[in-house]
């Protein structure tokens, strides 16, 4: 199939039914963004390439792909917007404030190295003053902070066994500052027989995209497809834990990218859960698990969403016993990746949040699990309670 | 992934077939290439409002599977459509329940200044039923473009008034934004106070359907407080407030009993061999994934949900292409009148007694798939007010046939 570089949309399958103004959760909180079906395919009609963007809420589009999920004439409403916020952001030029944001995996090796100093200086209220004053980064917002080993250190140190061979990318997060989730995901994979390989791999580019730079996450697009292209060639089956960056890979690499080889890297990745409940569906899968008496709410990430592949982490989980687990009934978290760091924005991404903290509380849950790191920081800011990846918790209920 | 049952369509009929067959224990996969049309018509429950205004609703009922064979209603039959009606009203717990007045249809005012009849009303509107005989005040709001006081007050000889909003003068505010404020104690003492001070003899207050997402009657409750007389919602343009809790509470039910619940993927394809279909193609690009089933149920709904396409010359249907009664040639395809006997209404699939989709001679062309809601043929559900009722019989038996298989 000859593709276009650029993804060809056509507004005019739009039949102005209002579903997507029924779910998006930045119109639903602020009057500034006129909502998907207006900022979409109702704008897009009168955008011309050669014309500057007039309309600066564009930017206000959280990405969430929720309108792009209900809209029954197939409208791609959340690739209008992505699109013409590119154009925006590229006529009125990124502040550094977004490069950095966009650009951690460059430094996030020296982070976790310093960890020690990294860490203090994110806490450090003078730090967050100035990040807020000269960047714009909210200083309402608490940095991530760093860890030492990494997830890939830690991997290079352990010997990993298994009858089959599984890789599985990771993603910057898991690597400097999540790397419980990535040994849990380790875990889990051996005890299901699985020896784990780490193909090389670089940040999959997501933030730069989200961001609407689309040459830098084509660049990374074009670093990391060769590498997987190898793995799978080899006949290894990849997995992912990060919902996020593996809806990039697995969808936006080919339709948004056109990167060459990302159609065959699609079909052998999967998310972790999916994964694992595959090998449930043909009996495979270690369901050794011990009584877990624990009240915990699941929540369904925006990308997970549009994976298309249900809430497999949330059909996993319901096989251990004891445990009590519910859904949240919610939509977007609000943090939308880099959004929510951005002190224009970080009003609005808290009112989203609201929403979200109000369903959590009618459960009342002990802990909180979300496969996606953005939301796990968000549900922490929002809540201040303990909040994991699914896979933490299903490898602490194996039993030993 | 294997299914007993894979619905196609997340309208109200595809919603309650997977509530149907969940509550039999059986593993279920429900797929809607959107979030069906819930969100945009559909707020009340109609069964059946062209019937006269004092008949009851089972006589009526009764006599129109007698008057229509073809109908979908009799189909389905009358204790079956009463099971799928109580079915329906039992996900739905205090304090927001749909409910009858008396044992016929009632009125409510419409955003378009009509009143329209409908059968199972949420606690929302209730006040506003009949209400022919009351005194009310309508309430709009600046900058909210879907409803318009004057014209709802206007035919009732009411009073129709429009409130600035306090936090955005001037500014555009939609339908989910508003409900959202509404849930806001702040917000509602503001209004509330508003409304008061306008209030000259009216016993009643109506408001476009805006009452909260999540709890609607504490929001309506701590109004009228407020305001010291009744309050009650009406329906209006889509976005549908009243239909997304519709949705929202199938939705959440539905996954909490492990339903695979999938909205945004679109049927590439039916995998068939000979009279029966195996499973279906989800095409997510560049991935395709198979998902078979024992059996499955089409529900995707009309012109809008895309469960009938309209090509140069003929109407069809793209998922399994079963025949669609329609005209002969395009130019029949026109009328006066959308809300008339329009003849687009008229095209559907055909199917027998079971709701399996059959040829123009009767024989069955799937033996494992039905078909429900309003893509069947044989119904006018604009015209007779009976969309919500067809939805909701024709999925809960279509449901039940399948199982029986």
């Amino acid at each position: 199939m000859n593709k276009k570089p650029w993804p060809k949309s056509n507004p005019d399958v739009c039949i102005r039914c209002a579903a997507c103004m029924a779910v998006c959760p930045v119109s639903r909180v602020t009057p500034l963004f006129p909502g998907p079906k207006q900022a979409g395919p109702g704008a897009e009609r009168f955008r011309k390439t050669e014309d500057p963007s007039v309309d600066p809420w564009i930017d206000l589009c959280i990405g969430c792909h929720l309108c792009d999920l209900v809209c029954s004439s197939g409208v791609p409403i959340s690739e209008l917007n992505l699109i013409a916020r590119a154009k925006y952001l590229d006529e009125k030029g990124r502040p550094l404030r977004d490069w950095l944001l966009t650009h951690s995996y460059l430094f996030s090796g020296i982070a976790s190295f310093f960890s020690v100093i990294t860490n203090f200086l994110l806490k450090n209220r003078a730090f967050k003053w100035i990040a807020d004053a000269f960047l714009s980064i909210d200083r309402r917002r608490e940095l991530p902070p760093y860890q030492s080993p990494t997830f890939r250190q830690w991997f290079r140190g352990h010997h990993s066994t298994g009858e089959k061979k599984i890789a599985y990318f990771y993603g910057c997060y898991i690597n400097t500052n999540e790397m419980d989730v990535g040994k849990a995901t380790v875990q889990v994979l051996e005890a299901n027989n699985f020896e784990v390989i780490l193909p090389p791999q670089e940040c999959c580019g997501l933030p730069m995209l989200g961001n609407g730079n689309f040459k830098g996450a084509r660049k990374m697009g074009l670093k990391n497809v060769p590498f997987l292209l190898k793995t799978i060639r080899s006949g290894v089956e990849i997995i992912f834990s990060s919902t996020s960056c593996g809806y990039m890979i697995r969808h936006d690499y080919s339709r948004l990218l056109n990167i060459p080889g990302s159609e065959e890297v699609a079909e052998h990745l999967f998310d972790l859960f999916e994964f694992l409940r595959n090998l449930r569906e043909n009996g495979n899968l270690n369901t050794h698990f011990k009584e877990f008496p624990l009240k915990v709410a699941y929540f369904a990430p925006c990308h997970l969403r549009s994976l298309g592949i249900g809430l497999p982490a949330l059909d996993i989980l319901r096989l251990i016993p004891s445990l009590q687990i519910e859904n949240i009934e919610a939509d977007c978290c609000g943090l939308g990746g880099t959004f929510g760091f951005k002190k224009e924005k970080y009003d609005i991404s808290q009112e989203i949040g609201k929403d979200l903290k109000a369903a959590i509380n009618r459960l009342n849950p002990e802990i909180v699990l979300t496969d996606c790191e953005g939301c796990r920081m968000q549900i922490r800011h929002l809540t201040g309670l303990k909040v994991l990846h699914p896979i933490q918790i299903l490898r602490d209920a194996w039993m030993r | 992934m294997h299914y007993d049952l894979i619905i196609i369509g997340m309208g109200l009929s595809g919603l309650m077939a997977a509530k149907t067959a969940a509550e039999a224990g059986r593993k279920v996969l429900i797929v809607g290439k959107g979030m069906g049309c819930l969100t945009l018509f559909s707020n009340t429950i109609d069964v059946l409002g062209k019937i006269p205004e004092t008949t009851r609703l089972r006589d009526g009922l009764s006599q129109w599977i007698q008057d229509h064979p073809e109908h979908p209603y009799s189909k389905v039959g009358l204790t079956r459509i009463e099971e799928g009606l109580s079915s329906f009203t039992s996900l739905f717990y205090p304090p927001y329940i749909f409910q009858t007045i008396g044992d016929g249809n009632c009125f409510i005012p419409t955003g378009a200044g009509t009143m329209r009849p409908t059968y199972l009303i949420p606690d929302t509107m209730v006040a506003g039923a009949s209400g022919k005989e009351k005194k009310g005040l309508i309430v709009g709001f600046k900058g909210f473009r879907d409803f318009y006081a004057g014209y709802v007050a206007g035919p009732l000889n009411w009073r129709g008034i429009a409130l600035p909003l306090p936090e955005t003068p001037g500014q555009e505010i939609s339908a989910t934004a508003l409900s959202r404020w509404m849930e806001k104690e702040s917000f509602r003492k503001t209004i509330g106070q508003e409304i008061k001070k306008n209030l000259s003899g009216e016993t009643c207050v109506g408001v476009p359907a805006i009452l909260g997402i999540n709890d609607p009657i504490k929001v309506k409750m701590d109004l009228e407080e407020k305001i010291g007389v009744g309050v009650f919602e009406i329906p209006t343009l889509p976005p549908s407030i009243p239909g997304m809790r519709i949705f929202n509470r199938f939705k959440e039910w539905l996954i909490r009993r492990g339903v695979n619940f999938l909205s945004g993927y679109s049927i590439s394809k039916a995998s068939l061999k000979g009279k029966r279909c195996e499973g279906v193609y989800i095409h997510h690009p560049p991935v395709s994934s198979f998902y078979s089933a024992d059996r499955l149920i089409l529900a995707t709904g009309r012109f809008i949900g895309g469960g009938l396409v309209a090509g140069r010359e003929r109407i069809s249907d793209p998922i399994f292409n079963l025949p669609v009664r329609q005209p002969g040639s395009q130019e029949e395809w026109f009328g006066k009148s959308f809300f008339d006997e329009h003849p687009i209404h008229r095209m559907g699939i055909l199917t027998d007694s079971s709701l399996r989709p059959i040829d123009e001679t009767g024989e069955p062309i799937l033996e494992n798939v039905r078909v429900a809601g309003t893509i069947l043929s044989g119904h006018h559900c604009v015209n007779e007010k009976s969309r919500e009722g067809i939805e909701i019989a024709t999925g809960y038996w279509a449901a039940k046939k399948a199982m029986e298989q």
